[in-house]
């Protein structure tokens, strides 16, 4: 690619991740993460006011030039994009055949085809806005052509919706989750007239057949009417229920955890919204939304912005519908949406783009004066060294030379995916005068090139390596804060240490070095926050991830009776486990739930938590825990599999969110048989507090042990078992 | 040892019809190993260990004497009924397994046409199951549909490993039934598991079909694929034989009495039929159509049956042609469930014809004295 061409597309449309995926190490990727000639991409935008993407104004010039670009809008919600600040659209981007100005590249040809929606946005910018804050744009992942539904309109939900059943029961609250294997059509959401309290489920890479109208621009969407339809003709087979659906037997969703016995989403949309014996739920309705099969997506867990965004935006959309259709014209339903999700990478100050996006949205509802809850576990990280700090009093305590430090970074062998380490400068700071270099397991050295001036993008290979094919990219990039501020950000990226295309080059396992120096004024600002990326096979499928780490000799993981420590690291250590929380829940508009065991209350070991220095309460902390498993030898939480009748236990802090999210909404909807409360704005604790217990309170029976982290880890309530 | 291992011991005692070297009949732990019963070793005619045959050696030369020189009058001696199924009280549950399986096979023949690609069996003169052997690249095609369900494995492996025999418990266990009351339904549904599996190398023998293992790279069985073809399947076959029966058996007034919920029963017993054989295609060793081949089979082995028992059955032939689908039971067995067949279970879909013209089937006196006593442990007891 064309340096020219690189700088565009690495500065406007992608970031490390992405251009790792779609360009250095593209080679790495499964088929379905491609990029081709002609090609879908899920993408997400941050865009003026006014700037509106189905607009001549903007895409009328994508249309000009050569022709080759399209720009298609899923559902969204109108509130949340035509306020007076920046407005996050998830859009989907298609790139067809025909010449692109030279470009050759499939990313250099999408770069090619985006160019001309610059001068359509500049028109909206405010004039206050700095020239070098342009598109805001970032392409996710490739999405399956035969998912994108053409002749999609947004209306089309209208008619479709109008012939859809009422619930039974007048709809009190709304619970909507977000996962993957959602058993849409299960007894545990259906009320006591029989029928499903789902009014509305959007399966994002299924296909909707020939002949249907699409109410979604991709995937496939489920209405209560038809959920119904298929419980009548196939409830007595779930199996094929869920087959004659289109909900995973064929296309690109083959092989999808419906199939399974156990699905994450089965048990967390179980906790947070099944039926139970005395929690009978007929007036809490269901919206579902399971995202594309992780089959065709990365294990680090980026590439699906823009889908969860488009998710949300479709959540806050029908539920509007469903309180319209129940509760009459311009009535809301509160609304509690569980995303039992998450990734430890990011800049961990609410400031990841899919976390403005997804703020925005909520206080945009709140606006309208209905009650919007985003809950999101605090992370499984605690005990992973994933993270670690670089501070002066560490280089000082390690005795080494000023101003450098050596990350530890151990890389496992036979992973079959690619690892990522994130080197984030304190707020301020700028690369210049800083280096870079690596250290092979095997003891060879190169330095990276740091050019402190704008974004890069720098492929390297193994050093002393016949082919000279890149096994890694190195990027610095002054990652896009609010509008107008940045921080800086080194990325480290290793290929694969197994490819699944042996003929690949491989990046050596063991323990590799990041060799930083020059770090004297960086430091003057703060300490520079080290992570590494999520690299996990979701639950239910095999990539053959294997998570690396930092290996710290000084690492206290373990206390002295054995377990795994449950404090902090002291000062000369640079793993840390404060502050590793999942990074899509550093922001103020969301409720972060953390893990602990139900038998002692004591967190679980895994359960991720903010900074130790936080105020509890305050933005990326853990607000409150829910138990994550039931006691040390019998692990996590038993709720619903794909089927009904299975039954099995999830672990980790997913468990804990959607019973938060279960509590809010009984609190809404009241209790089976009373009149269904009118919605009233109000804190989660408020909401909820007869099934709390402060944490270190008198009623905390876990409150002598380790009384200083124990807010840090389980936020300031714990809540009661489901 | 067991009831069941009495069948394992067909083979090896009387030779007949090669039971006891069948793979997964007599050579599987399902059927010489497990215990299903509960009995112990043949009961009254175990085999003679050598220190009990010398004590008895002694004992009877000890006390001979007493009773020697007796010259008082004797009783009338009493002649068993000539071939009788009332003496099969008396004969060992081998015995009875070997008379039973002589007894269908005796009315079994076949018709191999290899120009159509074809094998007919007939019974008595009469039709009742055509299949055409699936062009090599219907195989080739299903391997697809396999590699989804090889997701499955780790979900499943404690059922694939339990069901490498005959899986009478995974049947049993919906039935309540329990080995001191039903003793005679065990050994009903056991003997329908011998014949459906015996029908079955029979049609695997002639159509030849290869393994997944074989024409798949990536099929890599998680158990050791067995030694024969493998269309249709065996465990199909005999699963769904099993469920037909038990769905006869459901049907009797007695049954109708015992359980107050036999519809639901039917279908557990026919969705749990249809686990078991998908069971087969996770561990690799099968294709769904392996399954359609296998299940319609064993319908009509189970028809056959139930009405070798009853005097007034009959049994529906049919005819497979392949077509490359998945196996689902509500399209197989879609009767139990709707009113109307599914599109799924259109001839031209699923390959699978029934016809309207039932043959008749002549009882057998063998099989009626099995129905009655199994009969008898369905009294509320």
């Amino acid at each position: 690619m064309p340096n020219a061409e690189k700088t565009h597309v690495m500065a406007e449309l992608v970031g490390p991740y992405e251009f790792w995926t779609f360009e250095t190490g593209a080679d790495y990727g499964l088929p379905p993460q491609h990029l081709n000639a002609e090609t879908a991409i899920a993408a997400l935008a941050e865009l003026p006011p006014g700037a509106d993407p189905r607009t001549g104004d903007i895409v009328g010039d994508l249309a000009g030039s050569d022709n080759i670009g399209e720009i298609h809008v899923p559902t969204v919600w109108e509130p949340g994009c035509s306020g007076k600040e920046n407005a996050f659209w998830p859009l989907v981007v298609r790139v067809k055949a025909g010449k692109a100005g030279g470009a050759t590249s499939p990313l250099a040809r999408l770069g090619h085809a985006m160019k001309p929606l610059a001068g359509g946005i500049a028109g909206h910018r405010k004039k206050a806005q700095p020239a070098a804050d342009t598109l805001g744009f970032r392409l996710n992942s490739v999405m399956p052509g035969e998912t994108i539904n053409g002749g999609f309109s947004a209306e089309a939900i209208t008619q479709a919706y109008a012939k859809s059943p009422k619930s039974a029961v007048k709809p009190a609250a709304i619970v909507a989750v977000i996962d993957d294997g959602l058993p849409f059509a299960h007894r545990d959401f259906r009320g006591a007239d029989g029928s499903t309290r789902v009014a509305f489920c959007w399966l994002q890479s299924a296909v909707t057949p020939k002949g249907q109208t699409p109410t979604v621009l991709y995937g496939r969407e489920y209405l209560k009417g038809e959920i119904d339809e298929l419980i009548r003709d196939y409830g007595h087979d779930e199996d094929q229920l869920y087959r004659a659906a289109g909900a995973g037997d064929k296309g690109p969703a083959r092989g999808a955890t419906i199939r399974h016995l156990g699905s994450h989403g089965s048990n967390v949309m179980d906790l947070a919204g099944g039926a139970r014996v005395g929690d009978a739920l007929d007036a809490v309705a269901l919206i579902g939304v399971q995202l594309p099969s992780p089959i065709t997506l990365d294990t680090a867990g980026f590439g699906k912005d823009s889908y969860i965004l488009a998710a949300l935006h479709y959540i806050f959309e029908r539920a509007d519908r469903l309180a319209e259709k129940h509760l009459g014209k311009g009535e809301k339903l509160p609304l509690i949406v569980n995303f039992s999700y998450g990734f430890t990478g990011g800049p961990h100050n609410g400031q990841d783009r899919l976390e403005r996006a997804m703020r925005a949205l909520i206080r945009a509802r709140e606006a309208t004066g209905a009650p919007a809850h985003l809950v999101i576990p605090s992370g499984n990280s605690f005990a992973g060294a994933l993270g670690g700090e670089i501070s002066e009093s560490l280089i000082a305590a390690r005795g080494g030379a000023k101003g450098t430090f050596d990350i530890p970074w151990r890389v496992q062998p036979t992973d079959r995916t690619p690892n990522y380490l994130e080197i984030w400068l304190p707020d301020g700071a700028t690369p210049q005068g800083v280096s870079v270099a690596l250290r092979t397991p095997s003891g060879k050295s190169f330095s990276l090139a740091v050019e402190a001036s704008g974004d890069q993008n720098t492929p390297f290979s193994m050093p002393g390596s016949v082919d000279k094919r890149a096994i890694g990219q190195f990027s610095v990039e002054n990652y896009r804060l609010e509008s107008g501020k940045g921080r800086w950000r080194f990325m480290v990226v290793l290929a694969p240490t197994d490819p699944q295309n042996s003929t690949l080059a491989s990046a050596e396992a063991g323990l590799w070095q990041v060799k930083l120096g020059g770090l004297g004024p960086v430091l003057k600002h703060g300490v520079i926050t080290c992570r590494i990326q999520r690299d996990n096979d979701p639950f239910g499928y095999y990539h053959g991830a294997r998570q690396s780490y930092f290996d710290d000799r000084h690492d206290q993981a373990y206390d002295e009776t054995g377990k795994h420590s449950a404090t902090e690291n002291p000062g000369n250590t640079f793993v840390r486990r404060f502050d590793g929380l999942n990074g899509l829940a550093t922001h103020d508009a969301v409720v972060v739930v953390g893990g602990y065991v139900a038998s002692s209350t004591a967190p679980a070991t895994y359960s991720s938590a903010g900074p130790l220095t936080a105020r509890p309460g305050s933005p990326g902390t853990v607000r409150l825990a829910a138990p994550s498993d039931d006691s040390p030898v019998l692990g996590g939480i038993r709720a619903a599999g794909t089927r009904s009748g299975i039954t099995f236990r999830l672990n980790g802090t997913s468990a804990a969110a959607p019973q938060v999210t279960r509590a809010l909404a009984l609190a809404y909807a009241g209790k089976p048989g009373a009149t269904a409360k009118p919605p009233t704005p109000g804190s989660v604790a408020a909401l909820i507090a007869p099934h709390l217990v402060a944490v270190g309170g008198p009623k905390d029976p876990g409150a002598a042990v380790n009384p200083a982290t124990r807010k840090a880890r389980l936020g300031e309530w714990l809540l009661a078992g489901a | 040892m067991s009831l069941l291992g009495g069948v394992g011991g067909v083979g090896r005692v009387g030779g007949v019809g090669g039971v006891g070297g069948v793979g997964g009949v007599g050579g599987v732990g399902g059927v010489g190993g497990v215990n299903f019963t509960g009995l112990g070793n043949f009961i009254g005619g175990g085999g003679a260990d050598s220190l009990t045959t010398s004590g008895l050696l002694i004992a009877t030369q000890s006390i001979i004497h007493t009773a020697e020189q007796d010259t008082s009058p004797l009783a009338r001696a009493h002649t068993l009924p000539m071939s009788s199924a009332s003496n099969l009280d008396g004969w060992d549950s081998w015995v009875r397994a070997s008379l039973y399986l002589s007894d269908f096979l005796k009315d079994l023949k076949w018709k191999v046409d290899k120009k159509a690609q074809s094998v007919t069996l007939s019974l008595a003169g009469k039709a009742f199951y055509a299949i055409e052997r699936p062009d090599i690249d219907l195989f080739v095609s299903q391997l697809a549909k396999m590699r989804d369900y090889q997701d499955q494995r780790a979900d499943r492996s404690a059922e694939i490993l339990s069901q490498m025999g005959f899986p009478i418990d995974y049947f049993a266990t919906i039935l309540g039934l329990n080995a001191a009351r039903n003793r005679f339904t065990f050994e009903l549904i056991l003997i329908t598991q011998v014949i459906a599996s015996h029908v079955a190398m029979v049609v695997k023998h002639h159509l030849a079909c290869r393994r997944p293992d074989r024409l798949g790279a990536t099929v890599m069985p998680m158990i050791p694929t067995p030694g024969h073809a493998t269309f249709p399947s065996a465990h199909a076959t005999e699963a769904f034989a099993v469920a037909t029966l038990l769905e006869g058996l459901l049907g009797t007034e007695a049954a109708v009495k015992h359980y107050p919920s036999v519809i639901r029963l039917k279908k557990l017993v026919f969705k749990q039929a249809e686990r078991i054989a998908v069971n087969r295609t996770v561990a690799g060793m099968h294709y769904p159509i392996d399954t359609w081949a296998g299940a319609a089979l064993g319908e009509a082995i189970g028809q056959i049956i139930l009405a070798k028992c009853t005097k007034s059955g009959s049994a529906t032939p049919r005819h497979y042609n392949a077509t490359d689908v998945d196996f689902s039971v509500s399209n197989f067995k879609w009767m139990l469930w709707q009113a109307k067949a599914p599109a799924g279970a259109a001839p031209k879909v699923c390959g699978l014809a029934r016809s309207d013209k039932a043959i008749p089937v002549t009882s057998s006196d063998l099989f009626g004295w099995l129905w009655k006593k199994s009969q008898g442990e369905f009294s509320l007891g």
